[in-house]
């Protein structure tokens, strides 16, 4: 892509955060402040930054992965913004943390991503302690108030903060399968390179993935989250290995796990509030909330700054899309519908044009981790599946998961950039 | 400030935000070759392997004749155990690109079908040799 394209692309997200800014400004007191030019200028050099990385260590990847992902990033920092003006500064920064997690990915694996498939048990292994630290949180003695949910509170003395591990154990996790996964098909006798027979092995890892997640189910009662987690593991055995019974497992997995988690008390009351929320008291606060303010957003929405999405607990956070919708209404939440499909379709565009089995896999389990965390979270918002505290990737408040994201996204431009060059 | 420009100002907002979306998503159909399959009747070039064990994304463009085969003799030479040594030709004939198979041992599939005559090809069209898969662009 020529420079004057690209620096056009990265003027045209700047101008969406600091206009969006703006109208929430105009919308709330009837005058721009210097927040609008601020987000332009920071938002603008960040993403410059991030353009600058990928022409030095990734020229020929496809840089229209970056482009949605930069308007989910500029359209979450306007809502949270005009939610809680407090948390824009840090919601800033924490960008300022993925872009370089970013550029760092992209010079660490400038060589290629090759070298991700040997560590891959390393890699499942740490993404499953992350996913489960919560739970781990509880169980050691943290308490009640350590873990809410899938997010963690850590403190020292009067100061503590909220983390959620779930993104970065997930994007973990999901390389680490890959590599795993890729590896055994890759010393598979078959030659049928297209549709090699899963093994007891790729169906051991699965199992060991529904194992070790399901005391987070029974411990957050987070049905959603911990079905992404099993269908992701099933999603990329079937990348690796063309075995289309693969597929099948992963329901009957998820189905099982479903039943077994039933016996908690959360996961009970989580299908409480998903069956009827407005009669499950202060449990099901949150996704009446939502559904009430996704109802009143109507076509074209309140206006950036003239509905109530404070009345939403955790509006930055996991309600942001009902924020969003009552905000910008359908027309803004069908813009970030086709958004997540445009990351996801580019992504399995990359994986199409892989040259070898891991970069594949892997660009194949990101996407559908990506895609899978929005169908769940905007799912769980608007009452199609059980509510989970799950963050959209990009859009939400918070660090780690704006992190894992932007992590996800740099291999994704990586392995693209494999893909490319003349015979 | 009075409700109708605030309405203009939401709704230009709006507008910018599926400017956007409108052009990232024909950069990525493009991406993805969706752009040229969907316009089937213009003649391609260019042919990129879709599919393939080590030559994915790989792409080479027919100026005049190429022979594509297993053999390190061939003009393109194809990584796959399935395909025959000299295993199909594809020649440029006034502008458009022709196929035909060199009477292959598993044969030449356009869009699924076998190649038994040679057939002009058109944008968007799969030629599958053995396990791999070539698109012309």
């Amino acid at each position: 892509m020529k420079l004057v394209t690209e620096a056009a692309w990265v003027a045209g997200s700047a101008a969406v955060a600091g206009l969006g800014v703006a109208l929430v400004d105009v919308g709330k007191t009837g005058q721009v402040t210097w927040a609008a030019g601020v987000v332009f200028l920071a938002f603008g050099c960040c993403l410059a930054g991030l353009v600058a990385a990928l022409r030095r260590w990734a020229p020929g990847g496809s840089s229209f992965l970056l482009w949605p992902t930069a308007l989910l990033v500029a359209l979450g920092l306007v809502l949270i913004y005009r939610i809680d003006p407090v948390e824009a500064p840090i919601q800033l920064w924490w960008i300022v943390a993925g872009i370089v997690a970013a550029i760092g990915i992209l010079l660490t694996f400038r060589w290629g991503v090759e070298g991700l498939m040997p560590v891959g048990y390393w890699l499942a292994a740490t993404g499953l302690c992350l996913i489960v630290l919560p739970f781990l949180s509880r169980l050691l003695g943290g308490g009640a108030n350590a873990a809410r949910g899938l997010w963690l509170t850590i403190g020292w003395g009067n100061v503590s903060f909220m983390v959620q591990p779930f993104g970065l154990g997930a994007v973990l996790l999901a390389v680490g399968l890959a590599g795993i996964h890729s590896r055994w098909a890759l010393e598979s006798p078959s030659d049928r390179a297209d549709n090699r027979l899963v093994s007891i092995r790729d169906l051991l890892v699965m199992g060991v993935v529904w194992v070790t997640t399901l005391p987070l189910l029974w411990a957050t009662g987070d049905l959603t989250a911990w079905a992404v987690l099993v269908v992701l593991s099933a999603t990329i055995a079937y990348a690796a290995t063309g075995d289309r019974r693969v597929v099948w497992t992963g329901p009957a997995l998820v189905g099982i796990g479903f039943v077994a988690g039933l016996t908690s008390s959360r996961a009970r009351v989580t299908l409480e509030v998903w069956l009827d929320p407005f009669s499950a008291g202060e449990a099901g606060a949150g996704l009446k909330e939502s559904l009430l303010a996704l109802g009143s957003g109507h076509l074209s929405g309140s206006g950036l700054g003239m509905g109530d999405p404070e009345l939403v607990p955790r509006a930055t956070s996991d309600w942001i899309l009902a924020a969003l919708g009552e905000e910008l209404g359908l027309a803004g939440t069908v813009a970030v519908i086709v958004l997540y499909g445009l990351v996801t379709a580019a992504g399995v565009g990359v994986s199409i044009g892989s040259r070898d089995l891991f970069s594949k896999v892997a660009a194949a389990a990101l996407s559908f981790l990506l895609c899978l965390m929005f169908l769940a979270s905007a799912g769980g918002l608007q009452r199609l599946l059980p509510p989970t505290d799950m963050g959209l990737p990009f859009l939400a408040y918070g660090g780690i998961p704006l992190i894992a994201g932007w992590v996800a996204m740099a291999l994704l431009v990586r392995i693209s950039h494999d893909g490319q060059g003349p015979l | 400030m009075t409700d109708f420009v605030f309405t203009a100002l939401r709704l230009i907002f709006l507008a910018l935000i599926y400017l956007f979306v409108w052009y990232v998503a024909k950069g990525i159909a493009n991406y993805l070759g969706l752009g040229d399959s969907l316009r089937t009747t213009r003649p391609g070039s260019r042919l990129v392997f879709i599919r393939s064990e080590s030559q994915s994304g790989m792409h080479f463009t027919v100026a005049d004749s190429v022979v594509l085969g297993k053999s390190p003799d061939a003009d393109v030479p194809i990584d796959d155990p399935y395909a025959s040594e000299f295993h199909l030709r594809i020649s440029r004939r006034q502008g458009k690109l022709s196929a035909s198979d060199l009477g292959s041992d598993n044969g030449t599939y356009l869009n699924g079908r076998r190649l038994r005559t040679p057939v002009d090809l058109a944008r968007g069209d799969a030629l599958q040799v053995g396990r791999t898969v070539l698109e012309v662009r």
